[in-house]
């Protein structure tokens, strides 16, 4: 696998070469390219290795030259099932899709649930626009193949490999449940007025006010040891409302997040097991905001920064990475 | 705490006494349908220290299926097991499991 933030014309030539690509970048830029093996999805923000940075001349590619085939296609919002059902025997999927969208909501309800869903890697990221056209452009998804774009699909690429390489879907949350409360839901969904706090019935959006909770921070929750961030989109204490950019699950134990010290630090050490450049990773525009990512290294990480992560599931102020690493040959 | 058949005492003791009742048919890595380990697993009653994600999203899954609704909880067992089953990726995670 090989990333790097190209222009447009090295973009060109790299799809010429009939390679199978995952590209980021601004929605001109994409609606420029040739058809070929590709899917696509706007953003105007990446992780260099120099840092955060936001570009509207630069197209982040991802090249997986270990694949031995590709198919790609763009799913509706009632069409998500083919998301397992079209996968190669052995390799992963990666997949984009508009922040905001229908389908999008859909897939962060119904995803989880897909049959086999657990069964290969699935990586992916939420496409977005620049923070101050947010209500003014829309987050967009390209198939290459077909030259279609689409603002309210799921833009699929299934890889395939061949049976020596093995795929690693991790992540990288830097935040944990902190020392306060326990808050439970009896109702699921990214909108939310009532929960239980330490198994009081409270509305949440007032008692976030009435606290003063900073709000940057997300709650946690413990996925059998992987920490799983729902993140605040708006606070509505006089409707008493809550809008999360990820959908919150009945039955599961949130608690608000502990303050990250050093966020350049912390990547840095979960980067320290394998060469992260050479990952297939994406990082959440929130932590690029709260944590002032731009001009900041992220431990070697590059990739695009997002509206939101997929490691099966959809994620929200975390950094999700894939790797291949190679068996060797008896 | 809900008493399933087949638990006993907490934490690591109970832990390692599953290694005494483990119900695994020759040749098979996993334990049998029928092993309580799957009720401790899914109930939360055991917590391993589990390494893959995708093993620690489907279990949380369906721990909050089973949580909702203790009806589901012979299909949830089915499902985790079929999980192990067809993913040999997976079994990094059973020595934590199984306690072997």
């Amino acid at each position: 696998m090989k990333n790097a933030l190209l222009s447009v014309e090295d973009t060109v030539a790299l799809i010429a070469s009939r390679a199978i690509l995952f590209i980021s970048g601004p929605e001109r830029l994409l609606r420029s390219l040739p058809r070929g093996n590709w899917i696509g999805g706007t953003t105007s923000y990446f992780m260099t290795p120099d840092g955060g940075a936001s570009r509207e001349d630069r197209l982040f590619c991802s090249t997986f030259d270990d694949a031995v085939n590709a198919r790609m296609a763009i799913l509706p919002p009632d069409g998500l099932s083919g998301l397992t059902k079209h996968r190669f025997a052995h390799g992963f999927t990666c997949i984009v899709t508009p922040a905001f969208s229908t389908t999008l909501q859909r897939y962060a309800v119904d995803g989880p649930t897909l049959p086999g869903l657990y069964n290969q890697p699935v990586f992916g990221w939420v496409a977005g626009v620049h923070l101050d056209r947010v209500g003014q452009d829309a987050p967009m998804v390209f198939d290459g193949a077909t030259g279609a774009a689409s603002a309210d699909g799921l833009a699929a690429l299934w890889v395939a490999l061949p049976e020596t390489a093995e795929v690693d879907l991790d992540i990288v949350n830097l935040f944990v449940p902190g020392e306060g409360d326990h808050i439970t839901f009896p109702l699921g969904g990214f909108d939310v007025t009532d929960c239980l706090v330490g198994g009081v019935p409270t509305n949440l959006a007032r008692y976030i006010v009435e606290r003063g909770i900073d709000t940057t921070l997300p709650l946690v929750a413990d996925y059998a040891g992987a920490m799983i961030n729902v993140s605040f989109q708006s606070v509505d204490a006089e409707n008493g409302r809550v809008r999360f950019y990820a959908p919150v699950v009945p039955g599961t134990i949130y608690r608000l997040a502990r303050t990250v010290a050093d966020y350049g630090s912390a990547y840095a050490e979960a980067a320290r097991e394998g060469c992260a450049a050479d990952m297939l990773s994406c990082n959440c525009i929130l932590n690029y905001r709260y944590a002032g990512l731009e001009g900041r290294p992220t431990g070697g990480f590059v990739g695009p920064v997002t509206f939101g992560e997929f490691a099966y599931i959809l994620l929200n102020q975390t950094l999700s990475r894939l790797s291949v690493r190679h068996a060797l040959a008896a | 705490m809900t008493d399933y058949p087949g638990s006993y005492g907490t934490g690591v003791e109970r832990f390692q006494s599953d290694r005494l009742d483990r119900t695994m048919r020759d040749g098979d890595p996993l334990p049998s349908v029928d092993d309580q380990l799957w009720v401790r697993l899914l109930t939360g009653e055991c917590n391993p220290n589990i390494k893959t994600l995708a093993t620690r999203l489907i279990i949380t899954r369906l721990r909050i299926d089973v949580a909702n609704d203790r009806t589901v909880l012979p299909r949830a067992v089915q499902e985790l097991r079929r999980f192990f089953t067809d993913n040999k990726f997976a079994h990094r995670d059973l020595t934590a499991i199984t306690g072997f």
